[in-house]
């Protein structure tokens, strides 16, 4: 007789957190259903959910450790591997200082292991260069919104938005990149909801929105600051709202004075009367809420872009009720987990400075350690860099891929290579991996327990379903045996007991445990003690997580690269629907491949014409810092003098052409912005 | 006892399970720690629901075939190449199936078992099969609307026993074929003849079902023939198509929705082939070996869909694929429901 068991788990794609069973026959993964009382998936999944674990019994897993000899990868013993990760490592901090060593986190990995990695890092090599992905995607919104609301996460609830009467949506392609937000967001536009959506390209859900303001790319806080002009003008500011619970409204005030909607316009491209209407009716409703995603968050001014979506909502007094609020949609399974646990390299577990003594005392004590480093570390973002300046030259890479994620990927490229020694620990060879001088093999989240945090912040479970291929580890495994041998004795019995020392630890975790986490489906942080039931919707009544909501008075700044006669587009790159990220996962489920199976550019009929591009054409693009060949769609989804690629595509890499320039505070690239053009860089 | 009707108790049923679950592959009906409701296999026969329910996804992908199934394993060393089928089905019952699942399979017997080319793996996998059903007294759930297409709420044929809920402690059995007299004729202390009174009450309650004002939901005929002629309706399927947001839950999720694909993946020097449930919804599922997709636009394939669903399957199997189960509304993240395509129709 076989066996069919059906085992409860959290999606590994998007931030939505959809929980559905995996349904294992003999040992082997055979279908997945959603559950019907989750509160997100309520019995629905994207086409991602539903084909959400072909990859992890796919024949190209890694299955024993390799480690490089003479430019060849060799299969290795685990004792083998982890005795040279070790002495390399330990070397390395000997001779250069703690601090010529960094670890990458992972989105993709479990709280759990986010944790252990920042531990290892912190406490046995006593470094804080230990950061992740983050930094490529919402780094912006925890700098900006910790800074004015001081808490940097979504401030409402996915099951809100069918409540919205406005929903403003910016830089979020919602049904795409979080379909199960963007349907709750198309339900509340059937039901009598406004949809503003401000984006450069004509996204589905723009079929569902009144207004739809195509903003050149990089001029939000412009437009934002143009709309806070016209509510305040008009009168429509919540004056209450801001009397009480706000500071810092008369210089936001002085500073919005000169974007009047005309002058809005020549910066934006977005019409005067309709930028006022759109204004009028966000700043009318009580019910109106701000989503918004990485064209929001990757800018040089990613972090003033995300206080302006903050302004705005603090002006109108749509903040801490239901269907309000500031809502930044997490692109990862557990980019929020990844965060709030501290693999991030200025902060503990729960957003604890690392350069105030207090926390470090408490972390010493916790973790039986003296001297935890003060420094704030290096983000992700800057580890090319110092490896090509010999400040940096160790990495121990959990599960990321920074050679198809990062900008500038021939810059990247030189980095890694610049390094003495490369440790990735992944379930793939990836495209980073190959370049690595010792290969971890590490489980899926098929694989293992542990816990997720989605972007309602809801920590929810992960549990095993199936055994791991070959001699993979649990990475959470991984890292406890690399800080024993290190010589810090690091011993858990399983996912739960690691879970249990970081609540301990964690004041918004605090009232968490896998006991309360097995009901209903989890629970959204903060959780401050055992009888807390969870919080659906941060600020409420107001009352900002720092006192009062503070303003911010923001000029606009221009990108960093902009168009000129030698390249005149604008390229703005971002995700499509069947693929994920860098595409590891997804280029190995058949039916997502085949939706997809190359990368293309989106381009306007009217650029079409005038750089004599033909449709379906396989044509090269270049930025002056790479060149790629893609697949030309002729289409006016995109307007014109701005062409968009997706970044999944190792084989063309949308980041062989990006900028390496970043946010002075959050160190996060701009992706959303940089010249190109159509044709090669032949000289 | 009469021939084909009997009935037991609910203590019965307990008891023909708890033997069942040792003899076979035994799937039934079952609510989690969770709250969620499937056909799960059963490890302890009290754990198995009596009433009629409807699963997420049909029995037919629930049980007979997964999302994915490996088909055979191709190896080629020295020279030889060996070719072994991957069929890993052994006997099974399932217990508690609705009416619309079963509709679902009959559909399905007829698609993989009954045409020109009879697929191998889906008929080896029937022969082991036998359904134990459950007949729908009160609907499921609110999407239902089996009676307006004749498809239930009573099954009238393929079932192997079908059990109807006397709301006394005692179930109907109707015996549908030889599976299932072979389970009454194992079993005999479990099973009770039926009286005048009891068929008297079982056929109250029946009657009672169909009567239900779901019956009157869709005019299925008259619409039927009104898309035969006429085109759908532009606004709607256009709204439909606006709001799809391409997640394949739709056909995923039907129980006559049969198209698949087929992967062959690279393996230790070998290859296995592998069939996976595919999604007409998707432009993919379209796409020619040059590159040429006969329809690029998402309003195509919704209307394809419908017409695949209603018209083209009465034609080619002499009644419309849609069994009225409402799953694909259950699923669908944007509430597009067929009942309102069907509703414009007549």
């Amino acid at each position: 007789m076989s066996e069919v068991k059906q085992v409860l788990t959290t999606c590994s794609y998007c931030g939505c957190g959809c929980g559905f069973y995996l349904k294992v026959k003999d040992g082997e993964i055979i279908g997945i259903t959603p559950s019907q009382k989750h509160p997100v998936s309520q019995s629905s999944l994207c086409v991602k959910g539903w084909n959400g674990a072909e990859f992890v019994q796919h024949p190209d897993r890694l299955t024993d450790p390799l480690i490089k000899e003479n430019g060849k990868f060799r299969k290795a013993s685990w004792d083998e591997a982890l005795s040279l990760l070790v002495k390399k490592f330990s070397q390395q901090a000997k001779e250069g200082g703690p601090d010529s060593l960094a670890f990458f986190g992972s989105a993709k990995c479990s709280n759990e292991e986010n944790y252990l990695i920042m531990k290892l890092a912190r406490a046995v090599f006593k470094t804080n260069n230990v950061d992740h992905c983050a930094r490529l995607c919402h780094a912006s919104t925890v700098a900006g919104l910790a800074a004015v609301f001081g808490s940097g996460a979504m401030t409402n609830s996915i099951d809100e938005f069918l409540d919205c009467e406005v929903i403003l949506i910016t830089g979020s392609n919602t049904t795409e990149q979080h379909p199960l937000i963007g349907s709750r967001i198309i339900k509340a536009a059937k039901a009598g909801a406004t949809l503003i959506v401000v984006d450069p390209r004509k996204i589905q859900l723009t079929k569902f929105a009144k207004f739809h303001l195509k903003q050149n790319c990089g001029t939000d806080v412009a437009w934002m600051n143009g709309m806070m002009r016209v509510i305040i003008k008009e009168g429509l500011e919540d004056k209450e709202f801001i009397k009480n619970n706000t500071e810092g409204y008369e210089e936001l005030k002085k500073t919005v004075e000169k974007y009047t909607p005309e002058y809005v316009e020549k910066i934006t491209g977005i019409p005067a009367e309709e930028l006022a209407a759109a204004a009028r009716v966000f700043a009318r409703s009580r019910k109106s809420s701000i989503v918004y995603s990485m064209g929001i968050t990757q800018h040089t001014t990613g972090v003033d872009n995300v206080k302006s979506t903050a302004n705005l909502a603090m002006l109108t007094g749509n903040i801490g009720r239901p269907s309000t609020g500031v809502n930044p949609l997490r692109g990862q399974n557990n980019v929020q987990g990844a965060c709030d646990v501290g693999a991030l390299p200025n902060v503990y577990s729960g957003y604890q400075a690392v350069i105030d003594p207090k926390n470090r005392e408490k972390f010493e004590k916790a973790w039986g350690v003296s001297g935890l480093p003060d420094k704030i570390g290096v983000p992700v973002t800057m580890v090319p860099q110092l490896a090509i300046e010999g400040k940096i030259k160790a990495l121990y890479i959990m599960g990321e891929n920074p050679m198809v994620s990062e900008p500038n990927t021939a810059h990247v490229e030189k980095g890694l290579n610049a390094l003495d020694f490369l440790v990735v620990q992944d379930i793939f060879l990836t495209e980073t991996a190959a370049l690595a001088d010792v290969v971890l093999p590490a489980t899926s989240f098929a694989e293992k327990d542990g816990t997720f945090t989605s972007t309602e912040r809801r920590v929810e479970r992960i549990r095993k379903a199936v055994k791991a291929p070959g001699q993979a580890r649990e990475d959470w495994q991984i890292i406890c045996e690399i800080a024993t041998r290190a010589g810090y004795k690091m011993e858990y019995a399983s996912a739960q007991a690691i879970f249990t020392e970081l609540a301990q630890v964690t004041p918004s975790y605090h009232g968490m445990s896998y006991e309360r986490l097995e009901k209903d489906f989890g629970l959204q942080w903060p959780c401050p003690n055992l009888d807390h039931p969870g919080t659906k919707y941060l600020h409420k009544d107001g009352k900002f997580t720092r006192g009062k909501g503070l303003f911010s008075a923001i000029e606009y700044k221009p990108p960093v690269e902009m168009p000129d006669e030698e390249y005149p587009l604008v390229l703005t790159t971002g995700r499509q629907y069947f693929h994920y990220h860098t595409r590891t996962m997804t280029k190995r489920t058949s039916t997502l491949e085949r939706e997809t199976p190359e990368c293309y550019i989106e381009i306007n009929p009217l650029d079409a014409k005038k750089y004599h591009v033909r449709k379906e054409s396989l044509i090269a693009v270049s930025s002056r810092r790479g060149t790629i060949t893609v697949r030309a769609k002729v289409s006016e989804i995109i307007k014109a003098g701005t062409v968009f690629i997706p970044f999944h595509f190792a084989e063309a890499a949308a980041n062989r052409l990006t900028i390496d320039a970043f946010d002075p505070v959050a160190k996060i690239p701009e992706f959303k912005v940089c010249a190109v053009k159509i044709g090669g860089n032949n000289k | 006892m009469t021939n084909d009707k009997c009935q037991m108790t609910n203590e019965g049923i307990i008891k023909l399970l708890d033997k069942l679950k040792d003899e076979v592959n035994l799937f039934a009906p079952q609510t989690n720690e969770y709250g969620d409701t499937s056909l799960a296999q059963v490890k302890d026969a009290c754990n198995v629901q009596l009433k009629h329910f409807k699963p997420v996804m049909p029995a037919v992908r629930e049980v007979l075939f997964g999302q994915v199934k490996k088909m055979l394993r191709y190896q080629k060393s020295a020279g030889k190449t060996t070719v072994a089928t991957l069929d890993d089905f052994s006997e099974t019952v399932i217990f508690g199936l609705p009416t619309c699942d079963l509709e679902g399979i009959l559909y399905n017997d007829v698609f993989y078992g009954q045409r020109e080319f009879p697929d191998f793996y889906y008929n080896r996998a029937r022969e082991k099969l036998t359904l134990i059903t459950i007949a729908c007294v009160t609907p499921p759930n609110k999407n239902c609307f089996c009676a307006s297409m004749g498809h239930g709420p009573f099954a009238t044929k393929g079932f192997d026993l079908q059990l109807t809920d006397l709301g006394n402690g005692r179930f109907m059995v109707e015996v549908g074929s030889s599976k299932g007299e072979k389970i009454v004729s194992l079993s005999p202390g479990l099973f009770e003849p039926v009286g005048q009174n009891e068929i008297a009450a079982w056929e109250k309650i029946k009657q009672g079902a169909e009567r239900l004002p779901r019956k009157d939901f869709i005019k299925k005929d008259q619409a039927l023939e009104t898309m035969g002629r006429e085109p759908l309706n532009e606004e709607l399927l256009k709204d439909i198509s606006n709001r799809c947001i391409s997640c394949g839950a739709c056909n995923y999720t039907c129980p006559t929705c049969a198209c698949f694909n087929v992967v062959d993946l690279e393996n230790q020097g070998g290859v296995v082939r592998q069939r996976l449930l595919d999604s007409c919804i998707f432009s993919g599922y379209w796409r020619m070996a040059g590159g040429h997709t006969p329809k690029p636009e998402k309003i195509q394939r919704t209307r394809n869909r419908y017409f695949c669903k209603l018209v083209w399957d009465k034609e080619k199997f002499g009644d419309s694929g849609c069994v009225g189960c409402g799953r694909c509304l259950d699923s669908c993240p944007v509430d597009i429901d067929i009942k309102e395509v069907i509703r414009s129709l007549a």
